[in-house]
C-alpha cells in the first residue's frame, strides 16, 4: 500500500476492474477477428492465394483505390465545409451559435441509416429535388442522381461532418480570445490574424478531425451500400458481399486485413505527423 | 530607440458606452499628456477596462470621440491604431518563440528582415531575455512572460501603450520589482502609458496622475499626492489608502474650518466643499496616521477636543502599531501610532482620547 500514490488504485485492483472489459473484447472482438484473418491465409489452401487474387484482379484493386479516393475527397470536403461551422460554434453567446450546435448535434444523434434514407428520398428519380424541378418546369427530364459517386460523396460527407466539426470547434474554443485580439492590436488584419494565429492553433483539432473522418469513411458501410450503386462499390460493401452473399469467408478476411492495415497505418502516420507538428509549432 | 519614440497626447471626449440597461462608461472626458503615465483606478465594474478596450478598438463608444495626437481614432480599426496593448494574461502566441512573438508587430508592418532582427534583439535586451529568445512562452516563468509581452508591445515604437492590469498575475515581490522596471522603461521610451489597475498602491507608486473611476464615471483626476491628501469625495477617500469614515453632524463653521459632533465627542475638520451648513449630516474622514491617542484622564474638563473611546485591539506592524478604538455608538476608529508611543496606552480596555489637527480631517456631505 505504501508504494501506491494518493488517488491511485493499487495495481491488483486496477487489473481486477479492467478484467471484464478485457475479457469481453478478447472473446467477442479480437478472437473472431483473429480467426477471420487466420482463415485468409489457411483456406482454401495454406498460403497467400487470397491476397494474390485481391491484387491480381483489377476489380478489387479498383475498389481499394476508389475507397481511398472517396475517403480523401470526403475528408477534404468535410474540412472545407466544417471549418467555418466550427469557427461559428466556438464563438460564445450568439443565437446563431446555438442553432449551429443543434444543427451539428442532431444529425449525430440520428442513425446513419435514417440519414442515408433521407438522402435517397431527396435524390431518387421521383424524389424531392426532381419533383420541385418538375413543378417549376413541366417539360423537365428527371435527373439520375442516386447510385452515383456524387451521391455517395455528398451523403458520406454529410453523415461524417460532425466528426470533423466537433474536434475543430473544441480546438478553436480552447484558444484564448485575447490571442486574436493581441494580433489585431499588434497590426494584423482579420485575414492575417486568422492565418498567423487562429489557424495554426487549431491544427491539432484539424488533424484529429481529418483522421477521424478519413478512417471512418474507409470502412463506411451503410451509406455507400444504400446511396451508391455497383459503380461505387467500396471496401466495406465488398467484404459484406463476400461474407454474407458468396460465403467466401477467407477472401472476406483477406480484404478485412487490407482495410485494417490501411486504417492502422494511416492512424500511426497521422500521429507521427501530429507529433512532428507539435515539435515545430507548440512544443 | 529612446529618442525615436515620442509619446502622443490621448484625448477621451464625452465617451459613453452602454450594455443594455447598464451604463459601463457614462460621459467620461480625460486628456492624457504626451509621455504621461496615467492610471485608471477603480473597483471592478467601474468602467476602466471598457474605456481601455475602446481605446484599443475592441469596443466602440456609443457616442463621444477618442483622439491620439491630432488624429480621431473613434472609428479606426484596431490594427490601424498604432496603440500597443499589454494584456492581463499576456496573450503571447503559444506556437511562436519569444523572438517570433516580439517580431510579430514588425512582420505585420513589413519591416525588412535585417532591421527586424536588429530591433527584436534590442527589445529582447531591454527586457533582459537574451538567453530565452529561442524558447516557447510555455517554458518561461510568469515574470519572463510578462517581459516578452512588454517587449512585443514596445518593439514597434508605439506612441501610446495601454496596459490592462499587467502585473495582476505576479506574486507581490515580483510585482513590486516589475513596477519600478516598467516605470523606468516608460520614462526611457517617452511613450504615453494608460494603465488600468484596481490596486491603489500600484496606481499611487507608478503614475504621474491617477484617474479614479466608479460606476462608469470619472470621480477624480490628479497626482497621487493630491488624491491622498485632498480626495474629492468619500468614495475616493475610502478607496485610496487607509481612511476612517465616521458618520457625524456638522456643528460650527468658521473661516473654512468646522467642528463636527459625534456620539463620542467633537472634533475639528475641513469641509470638503462650501454649502455645508451647521446641522448637516457629514462623513468625517481622517487617516489613521493623523490620529493621536492620549490618556483620557489628562484632558478632563477640556471639552471639544477629540473623540473618547476604549482600545479594542492593538496590532504591531513593525514601524507602527495599528490601534482599534471602540467608540460609543459602535463605530471603530483606527489609529496608526509610532513605535515609540506609550505601550501602556495600547493595552485593550484603556480609555483614550483620539484627536487630530483640524486641517488633516475632512467632512464630506453624507451621500445618503
Amino acid at each position: 500500500m505504501a508504494a501506491s500514490r494518493r488517488g491511485q488504485l493499487p495495481m491488483s485492483l486496477s487489473v481486477l476492474l479492467m478484467a471484464p472489459l478485457v475479457l469481453l473484447l478478447a472473446w467477442a472482438f479480437f478472437l473472431p477477428i483473429g480467426k477471420l484473418l487466420l482463415t485468409s491465409v489457411t483456406e482454401p489452401a495454406p498460403g497467400l492465394e487470397n491476397y494474390r487474387r485481391l491484387i491480381a484482379e483489377p476489380l478489387y484493386r479498383q475498389v481499394i483505390f476508389r475507397t481511398l479516393w472517396i475517403a480523401l475527397v470526403c475528408t477534404v470536403s468535410a474540412l472545407l465545409l466544417g471549418y467555418p461551422i466550427a469557427v461559428l460554434m466556438a464563438r460564445p453567446g450568439r443565437v446563431a451559435v446555438k442553432i449551429a450546435v443543434v444543427c451539428v448535434m442532431i444529425p449525430l444523434w440520428t442513425s446513419a441509416l435514417i440519414r442515408s434514407y433521407a438522402w435517397i428520398m431527396l435524390l431518387q428519380r421521383k424524389g424531392v429535388i426532381n419533383s420541385v424541378l418538375l413543378s417549376v418546369d413541366p417539360g423537365f427530364k428527371p435527373l439520375n442522381m442516386l447510385y452515383s459517386n456524387g451521391a455517395v460523396l455528398m451523403a458520406m460527407t454529410h453523415v461524417l461532418l460532425p466528426f470533423m466539426i466537433l474536434p475543430i470547434a473544441s480546438a478553436l474554443g480552447s484558444i484564448s480570445p485575447d490571442l486574436p485580439r493581441a494580433a489585431l492590436n499588434l497590426g494584423a488584419g482579420r485575414v492575417r490574424t486568422f492565418f498567423a494565429v487562429t489557424l495554426p492553433l487549431s491544427l491539432p483539432g484539424v488533424f484529429a478531425g481529418c483522421l477521424l473522418v478519413f478512417v471512418m469513411s474507409l470502412g463506411f458501410y451503410v451509406t455507400p451500400a444504400l446511396v451508391g450503386g455497383p459503380q461505387t462499390l467500396m471496401i466495406a460493401t465488398l467484404i459484406a458481399e463476400q461474407a454474407t452473399t458468396l460465403l467466401n469467408w477467407p477472401f472476406a478476411g483477406a480484404i478485412s486485413c487490407v482495410l485494417l492495415v490501411l486504417s492502422l497505418g494511416l492512424t500511426v502516420t497521422f500521429k507521427r505527423l501530429l507529433r512532428l507538428e507539435r515539435v515545430v509549432a507548440h512544443d | 530607440m529612446a529618442d525615436a519614440v515620442r509619446g502622443l497626447e490621448v484625448g477621451i471626449h464625452e465617451v459613453w458606452r452602454r450594455y443594455g440597461a447598464v451604463t459601463a462608461v457614462g460621459g467620461v472626458s480625460l486628456t492624457v499628456g504626451a509621455g504621461e503615465f496615467v492610471s485608471l483606478l477603480g473597483p471592478s465594474g467601474s468602467g476602466k477596462t471598457t474605456l481601455l478596450m475602446m481605446l484599443a478598438g475592441f469596443e466602440e463608444p456609443d457616442s463621444g470621440r477618442l483622439t491620439v495626437g491630432t488624429r480621431d481614432i473613434t472609428r479606426v480599426a484596431p490594427n490601424k491604431r498604432d496603440i500597443a496593448m499589454v494584456f492581463q494574461r499576456y496573450a503571447l502566441f503559444p506556437h511562436m518563440t519569444v523572438a517570433e512573438n516580439i517580431a510579430f508587430p514588425l512582420r505585420m508592418r513589413r519591416v525588412g528582415r535585417a532591421e527586424r532582427d536588429e530591433r527584436v534583439n534590442r527589445a529582447i535586451g531591454m527586457v533582459k531575455l537574451d538567453a530565452q529568445a529561442g524558447r516557447k512562452p510555455s517554458e518561461l516563468s510568469g515574470g519572463q512572460q510578462q517581459r516578452v509581452a512588454l517587449a512585443r508591445a514596445i518593439v514597434f515604437e508605439p506612441p501610446v501603450i495601454l496596459m490592462d492590469e499587467p502585473l495582476g498575475a505576479l506574486d507581490k515581490k515580483l510585482r513590486q520589482h516589475m513596477q519600478s522596471e516598467l516605470r523606468q522603461l516608460q520614462q526611457r521610451l517617452g511613450a504615453t502609458v494608460i494603465y488600468v489597475t484596481h490596486d491603489q498602491e500600484e496606481a499611487l507608486t507608478m503614475s504621474d496622475r491617477v484617474a479614479v473611476m466608479n460606476g462608469g464615471q470619472l470621480i477624480q483626476l490628479g497626482p497621487p499626492r493630491e488624491l491622498y491628501d485632498r480626495p474629492a469625495d468619500a468614495f475616493v477617500a475610502d478607496f485610496i489608502g487607509e481612511m476612517n469614515l465616521l458618520p457625524a453632524t456638522l456643528d460650527t463653521l468658521r473661516d473654512g474650518a468646522c467642528t463636527v459632533r459625534h456620539a463620542a465627542g467633537t472634533a475639528g475638520a475641513t469641509p470638503s466643499r462650501s454649502g455645508l451648513g451647521p446641522g448637516a449630516s457629514v462623513r468625517l474622514a481622517v487617516r489613521p496616521e493623523h490620529v493621536e491617542l492620549v490618556p483620557d484622564t489628562m484632558v478632563h474638563g477640556a471639552p471639544g477636543v477629540g473623540l473618547r473611546g476604549t482600545v479594542a485591539q492593538s496590532v504591531f506592524n513593525g514601524a507602527s502599531t495599528a490601534v482599534l478604538v471602540e467608540l460609543p455608538g459602535g463605530d471603530r476608529l483606527r489609529a496608526d501610532v509610532g513605535a515609540r508611543s506609550d505601550v501602556a496606552l495600547l493595552r485593550p480596555g484603556t480609555a483614550v482620547l483620539a484627536r487630530w489637527p483640524a486641517l488633516s480631517a475632512i467632512a464630506f456631505p453624507d451621500p445618503g
